[in-house]
C-alpha cells in the first residue's frame, strides 16, 4: 500500500486513464479495476473515490448515464469530449513527472572534473 | 465471475442501514448504496454469510466517515467552496479584532470596546454562518426540519454563552442575562437532541468547530491578548 499523499495527486489520473481504457465504469468498478491491475498495491477508498468523481463530473470532463438494476440505480461514468483530451494530456504529463523524478532520485554520473595541477 | 444479486429484502437492509447512518446527500445517495450492494455481492460471492457479508460491506461507511465523504463531495462540486473561503478569513478577521481589542483594552487605550464588540458579534456570525454552508443543509435528500430547529438552537446556545463568558470576563453590563440565556437554550438542545436523537441524528462531532471556533479559539484568544499586553505593561 502506497500513502495516501502520494495518491493524492494521481487520483484524478488514475481514473481518467482508467476510464479512457474502459469506456464506462462506475464507482466500485473503478475501485476493484484498480485493485486488480495493481495486485491490490493501491486501494482506492470511498472517501477519495466519490468526491474526486463528482469533481471531474463537475468540471465537465466526466459524463454520467444511470441504469437500474431492480431497485437499485447503477451511476456510470464515461469521458466526454473534454474528458478524453485531458486523459491523454494528464497521462503524459505524469509520465514525463515520473521521469524527471527518476532522474532525481537516479542521477547518471556526469563528465567528471579532473584538477589540472600545474 | 458472475455474482448473484442481492435480494430485495437485502438490498432494503443495506440501504436502512446506510440512511440510518447519515447518508443523505442526493447526489450520492443511489451511488454510495450501489457500492456496498456490490461489495456486499462479491463478499456473497466469495461464500460468505448475508450478516458478515453486510458488517464488511457497511464498515467504510460509518457515520463519521460518510459525513467526511457529503461534506468534501459538497464542498468540491459547489460554490459554496467559496463561501466557506470567506466565512474562514472572516473568522480570522474576527479573532484579529478580539485580540487586538483585549490588548488595548488592558493598556486602558481607545476604541477598545468597539473592537471588542465587533469582534465578538463577527465571531457569532461567522460561525453560525458556516452551519449552514452543509450538504445536509442545503444539500440534503430531504430537508430535515428538526435538525436544522435543533441546529440554530444549539448554535444560538453556544454563542450567547461564549459571549456571556467574555462580557463576564470584561465585566460589561448584559454579561449574566446572556450566560443564562446561552446556558437556557443548551439544556434546549440537549433535550431536542435526546427526545429526537434517531429522527435528527444528532452527533456533537459535526458540531465540535462550533464549540471549538466560538468558544475555545475565543478563550484562547483572550487568554493571550491578556498574556501579550501584561508582558508589555512590565516592560
Amino acid at each position: 500500500m502506497y500513502s495516501s499523499e502520494l495518491l493524492k495527486g494521481t487520483l484524478s489520473t488514475l481514473i481518467l486513464k482508467l476510464l479512457d481504457d474502459n469506456g464506462r465504469l462506475y464507482g466500485y468498478e473503478i475501485t476493484q479495476r484498480v485493485k486488480d491491475l495493481t495486485q491490490s498495491r493501491i486501494q482506492l477508498t470511498e472517501g477519495a473515490l466519490y468526491p474526486a468523481l463528482h469533481k471531474l463530473e463537475a468540471e465537465g470532463l466526466l459524463a454520467t448515464e444511470t441504469e437500474y438494476i431492480g431497485k437499485r440505480v447503477r451511476k456510470y461514468y464515461r469521458l466526454t469530449d473534454l474528458g478524453k483530451q485531458a486523459a491523454s494530456d494528464k497521462v503524459a504529463e505524469f509520465a514525463d513527472f515520473v521521469r524527471t523524478v527518476l532522474g532525481v532520485l537516479n542521477p547518471k554520473p556526469g563528465p567528471q572534473l579532473g584538477f589540472v595541477t600545474p | 465471475m458472475e455474482r448473484a444479486l442481492l435480494s430485495e429484502v437485502q438490498y432494503d437492509y443495506l440501504r436502512h442501514k446506510l440512511l440510518e447512518r447519515g447518508l443523505n446527500y442526493a447526489p450520492l445517495v443511489a451511488e454510495v448504496i450501489d457500492h456496498v450492494c456490490s461489495r456486499a455481492e462479491d463478499l456473497l460471492a466469495a461464500g460468505l454469510p448475508f450478516d458478515q457479508a453486510a458488517h464488511e460491506a457497511l464498515a467504510g461507511f460509518n457515520r463519521p466517515q460518510l459525513e467526511e465523504i457529503q461534506q468534501t463531495t459538497f464542498s468540491l462540486t459547489t460554490q459554496h467552496k467559496h463561501a466557506m473561503k470567506t466565512i474562514r478569513i472572516g473568522l480570522l478577521v474576527s479573532y484579529a479584532l478580539l485580540f487586538v481589542g483585549l490588548f488595548l483594552k488592558t493598556l486602558h487605550l481607545p476604541t477598545s470596546n468597539e473592537l471588542l464588540v465587533l469582534g465578538i458579534g463577527f465571531t457569532g456570525l461567522f460561525v453560525i454562518a458556516s452551519l449552514f454552508f452543509r450538504y445536509d443543509t442545503l444539500g440534503a435528500e430531504r430537508q430535515q426540519l428538526p435538525l436544522t430547529v435543533f441546529r440554530v438552537v444549539f448554535s444560538l446556545g453556544v454563542v450567547l454563552l461564549s459571549w456571556g463568558v467574555l462580557l463576564t470576563f470584561l465585566r460589561f453590563p448584559l454579561r449574566y442575562e446572556l450566560t443564562v440565556g446561552g446556558l437556557v437554550l443548551l439544556a434546549l438542545s440537549a433535550v431536542l437532541g435526546l427526545v429526537g436523537s434517531q429522527g435528527i441524528g444528532f452527533n456533537l462531532t459535526s458540531h465540535r468547530k462550533l464549540v471549538l471556533y466560538n468558544l475555545v479559539l475565543p478563550l484562547g484568544v483572550i487568554v493571550a491578548a491578556r498574556l501579550v499586553a501584561f508582558v508589555a505593561l512590565k516592560r
